[in-house]
């Protein structure tokens, strides 16, 4: 069910779940709120898939956490900045990892009118990404063939990598007038635009409006009055 | 009003277009910069911001206004945040919102400074525009979890100075070669010219055809000598030409003029008309012409700008705002007819360079244009994906009744399927008509004789000794039976 | 003298056999072709030859010395190589820089250095753009630098990979002059083809990759009169089918020797 909210849904709960960590200041309820979103992840198949990048923010979270500890914090304190910057950030793994890409520039355009442009140049550049890749191992290897050598103190290194750098860019600066072209030939730009896929919310997705529009609330009254 | 009498006294002048070259580039060179990102070489756990340094680039480089400078540096960081190199989406999108106003300003504001031959303009923005991002991001980090303000100044800030110095460098590195190549293509300079407008002529296509190109003499922007001169051609309706010629002769530049390319994006001088299912091409926009005319350009690969087969067939579609049933209807046809069915789910990134290229010509099928046009579609195909796509296009010339326009140097290939061939040279046509005849002629003048098959050009070779054959070697079969009847000729005699 | 000895390849821990127990030798100044399918493993060959592949199994040996472990770094001292797509091996903003990036690699300075340069340019005929950027040049041209790139490094062998596919008629008979060249000059010259014209045409050796083995391996005029090219996915060059047509059916390696016997059979000429 997790799975099948449509994107704006999941964008805001991702966001409100910041917005909860940000209002919450006792370490026990930011607990309960990662314990809380640990829980979104599994329901959603998303924990086991992406555990090395959840155990990375985690590391990430308590390295910060330490830091402000030996810059003099207080040891409640840090623990739940550690805890908050767990909080503010577990959601997107479950946002990127049950969102389709041509869902989100679709729910980008129509919900939250963002000009079309814009999400286009992200899925084309997403795109383009493995083609570069191939050709950046290309270009290496012809240098290789022309013996130049992977080791090196860091200058060298640098150099080198400099000389892949350039024709790799050089060769995607004249593919990008093929792409212009391209681009008005196919009618871009245009004022109206349809979407193959709807990305409008459903009966589910008003429940989880309201679910954290309650939620929300509670929060901010929960810190206001009971001090949680 | 009166129709216009006589074509070839028409001029129309036009600026270089590309409305959407900020786009583009900015595009690809945000995807350099993840790329890059990715394998950057550091030391102890500090790398440029590659991603910084490649918007700055294209923000120099293309100078958007500020709204599409936002929109740059927001992909930017979107494109930070879905591919997991962010530990802290809020900040990246703070950092890369302040970023873009930093850059903007430097590309519109801030002049060329110049030490000695170099301008440091590009050092300055590199420096600046990482400090700006890099100083807010740990801001709003240090607001979020309470870092402590010593830490904070002492350690933190330092390594953001570190990373910019970095950018100052790398920077200047990837936009002075860049510079250089958009310079070389007149990208950057300013022209004089006034675009001209024939919307109230009234132009009236003389010679029959579903492509007539009548006089058209046509010069590039920044160019002294004409690319095409008074070329004349007419294309019929379910015709296969094929446009051949030596490099330069104008091959390309004629095939742009069907689609409207030229004059509308490419700009420049042209005298005479092109008509297009019946369009003149100056007073009908290029979008327009496409559902006529659909164009595959040799750089197949940069045609296709979605992630999967699917997206790519209902992009032009949805661009003209097709409702989904039809959209999805004509992906099926377009698909099937060149045997990629059913693959709408497949990620582009897995298609070899044959499916590529048939996928964008699906994404073109699926505007049910009459004419189809190919750009040297053989360049970066081995014998059998030549033979493959020639026998892919013959097949939409004759099942579907598809109008072909090809330019190619590999006539070989083309022959089995080829009505006409065109023979330019130095922007002229010098021959027009069937294979044969077009072959010959390039044997008798001279011209681009390279190109004609060893297969024939032994029969002219043969020819030239006095001999005489009843067929044309155009294939092996042909060429076998020609050769067998006149040995068994001799053989007779003997 | 250039060795694979009992080679095996494939990809990573399970993937597909590629190549099993190949066996082969490569001497000095020959002109050799490796064809097959597309698949077949030709590329993958040359790519074990010049180090951008290790084997899986097996040992690459040059002049008696094991190479297997040498990357093409190492290996560039005695074999080079030419990519199919020029524009994947041009990283210089002038053709004279480019032409330059290996010998400078090989620790060529100064007068050395633009002496190797321009003999290569020479040879390959594109000194007249040497102040040129590369990528403003026609594809002919482009694969014309790489090749003088590598001939700049005098290695003993150099490996061509489809140089002549996507070039017009004008620019295969150019390339095909430059390898008929380079190999009179002492250089072996190793072509991964599918164009059958040439390698009846000029190539010494024919070397065929089917079934992950080397299928045939000898001179081209024995492969298309007594081998089974169809079986391997090869296509009979035009000469060689139109000399059959002629009686005694001669073995023709290209379309002059075609007419020349041609001319016989008619009694003229």
């Amino acid at each position: 069910m997790m799975k099948q909210l449509v994107p704006i849904t999941k964008i805001l709960l991702t966001g409100g779940t910041a917005v909860w960590a940000l209002v919450l200041h006792r370490p026990l309820s930011l607990v309960i709120l990662m314990a809380a979103e640990l829980l979104i992840l599994l329901v959603s198949g998303q924990l086991l898939k992406n555990i090395k990048a959840v155990l990375m923010l985690g590391i990430f979270a308590f390295f910060l956490g330490l830091i402000e500890y030996i810059g003099g914090g207080e040891k409640e304190e840090c623990v739940a900045a550690a805890l908050r910057m767990m909080d503010m950030t577990l959601l997107f793994i479950y946002l990127l990892g049950t969102t389709r890409l041509q869902d989100l520039t679709a729910s980008m355009v129509q919900q939250m009118k963002i000009p079309y442009e814009y999400a286009f140049m992200f899925t084309a550049g997403l795109r383009f990404i493995p083609d570069f890749i191939e050709e950046n191992k290309a270009v290496a290897e012809a240098q290789a063939c022309r013996g130049l050598a992977m080791e090196g103190n860091f200058f060298k290194k640098v150099h080198r990598y400099m000389s892949i750098v350039r024709p790799l860019m050089l060769r995607s600066l004249s593919r990008s007038e093929t792409m212009a072209l391209s681009l008005e030939l196919r009618g871009f730009g245009g004022a109206h635009r349809t979407f193959m896929d709807s990305v409008s919310p459903k009966g589910a997705d008003y429940i989880c409006f309201l679910l954290l529009a309650l939620i929300t609330a509670g929060v901010i009254y929960g810190r206001v009055i009971l001090n949680f | 009003m009166e129709p216009v009498k006589d074509v070839s006294q028409l001029v129309f002048t036009k600026a270089r277009g590309g409305r959407f070259r900020w786009l583009t580039v900015s595009t690809l060179m945000l995807a350099i910069g993840m790329i890059l990102h990715l394998v950057s070489p550091s030391i102890a756990g500090f790398t440029p911001n590659w991603m910084i340094a490649t918007y700055c680039v294209a923000i120099l480089l293309t100078k958007p206004n500020f709204r599409q400078c936002l929109g740059i540096c927001m992909v930017a960081a979107l494109m930070e945040v879905f591919t997991s190199k962010s530990a802290f989406p809020y900040g990246d999108f703070a950092s890369e919102f302040a970023g873009a106003y930093v850059a903007g300003f430097f590309a519109h504001k801030v002049p060329p400074i110049r030490v000695g031959k170099f301008s440091v303009r590009p050092m300055l923005c590199g420096f600046v525009t990482t400090m700006v991002s890099g100083t807010v991001f740990v801001t709003i980090l240090k607001l979020v979890m309470g870092i402590p303000m010593n830490v904070f100044l002492y350690g933190i800030l330092p390594a953001v100075v570190l990373v910019a110095v970095g950018n100052a460098i790398i920077t200047p590195f990837l936009y002075f070669p860049a510079l250089r190549l958009f310079e070389s293509m007149h990208y950057m300079a300013d022209t004089e010219e006034k675009d001209s407008d024939h919307g109230d002529l009234t132009l009236v296509q003389q010679q029959p055809g579903v492509v007539s190109v009548e006089h058209l003499t046509y010069t590039y922007p920044f160019s002294e000598k004409p690319a095409l001169s008074d070329v004349s051609l007419q294309i019929e309706n379910n015709d296969f030409v094929v446009v051949t010629g030596p490099n330069g002769a104008g091959k390309t530049t004629l095939l742009m003029s069907m689609i409207g390319a030229v004059p509308h994006y490419f700009g420049g001088t042209m005298n005479g008309m092109v008509f297009t299912d019946g369009h003149a091409t100056t007073q009908t926009n290029i979008a327009d012409l496409a559902s006529s005319i659909g164009v595959i350009l040799a750089d197949y690969g940069a045609q296709i700008v979605t992630m999967t087969v699917g997206e790519e067939m209902a992009f032009t579609l949805e661009n003209h705002g097709f409702p989904p049933e039809e959209i999805t209807k004509r992906s099926k046809e377009a698909l099937a007819k060149v045997h990629l069915d059913g693959l709408e789910e497949r990620k582009v990134s897995t298609l070899s360079g044959g499916q590529r290229q048939r996928l964008a010509i699906a994404a073109v099928l699926a505007e049910e244009p009459k004419v189809l046009v190919f750009d040297e579609p053989t360049s970066a195909l081995d014998p059998e994906g030549i033979s493959d796509f020639y026998e892919l296009v013959g097949r939409l010339n004759r099942e579907y009744g598809m109008t072909v326009v090809v330019a190619e140097h590999h006539l070989e290939a083309v022959l089995p399927y080829a009505k006409r061939f065109v023979l330019l040279d130095g922007g002229r046509v010098v021959s027009e008509g069937t294979p044969e005849s077009v072959m010959r002629a390039m044997y008798q003048n001279h011209i681009y004789e390279e190109a004609i098959p060893d297969l024939f050009r032994a029969q002219l070779a043969l020819e030239a000794d006095g001999e005489t054959f009843d067929q044309p070697f155009l294939s092996m079969d042909r060429a076998i039976a020609a050769v067998k009847k006149n040995l068994g000729k001799e053989e007779h005699v003997c | 003298m250039l060795t694979l000895q009992n080679v095996s390849f494939h990809y990573g821990e399970n993937g597909p056999e590629i190549l099993q127990n190949i066996q082969l030798n490569f001497g000095r100044g020959e002109f050799v072709a490796v064809t097959g399918r597309n698949g077949s493993g030709k590329t993958t060959i040359t790519r074990l030859l010049t180090g951008l592949e290790k084997p899986t199994s097996g040992r690459v040996c040059y002049n008696g010395q094991d190479v297997t472990r040498e990357d093409a770094a190492a290996r560039s001292r005695f074999i080079g190589y030419v990519f199919q797509q020029p524009d994947r091996q041009m990283f210089m903003s002038t053709v004279r820089e480019e032409v330059g990036f290996g010998p400078y690699q090989q620790g060529k300075r100064g007068a050395e250095l633009d002496a190797v340069v321009d003999e290569a340019m020479h040879k390959a005929d594109v000194f007249r753009f040497a102040d040129e950027y590369p990528r403003t040049l026609s594809r002919g041209d482009q694969q014309r630098i790489a090749i003088a790139s590598a001939l700049a490094m005098h290695t003993e062998y150099i490996v061509l990979d489809e140089p002549t596919s996507g070039q017009d008629g004008r620019e295969k008979k150019r390339l095909s002059a430059l390898m008929s060249q380079m190999r009179e000059a002492g250089i072996t010259v190793i072509l991964v083809t599918h164009d059958m014209d040439i390698v009846a045409g000029q190539c010494t050796r024919v070397i065929v990759i089917a079934d992950h083995h080397v299928a045939f391996d000898g001179t081209p005029d024995v492969l298309f009169s007594e081998g089974r090219p169809e079986e391997w996915g090869l296509a009979y060059p035009a000469s060689v089918r139109m000399g059959r047509s002629l009686p005694g059916a001669p073995y023709c390696k290209d379309m002059a020797t075609f007419c020349e016997m041609y001319r016989k059979a008619r009694g003229i000429g």
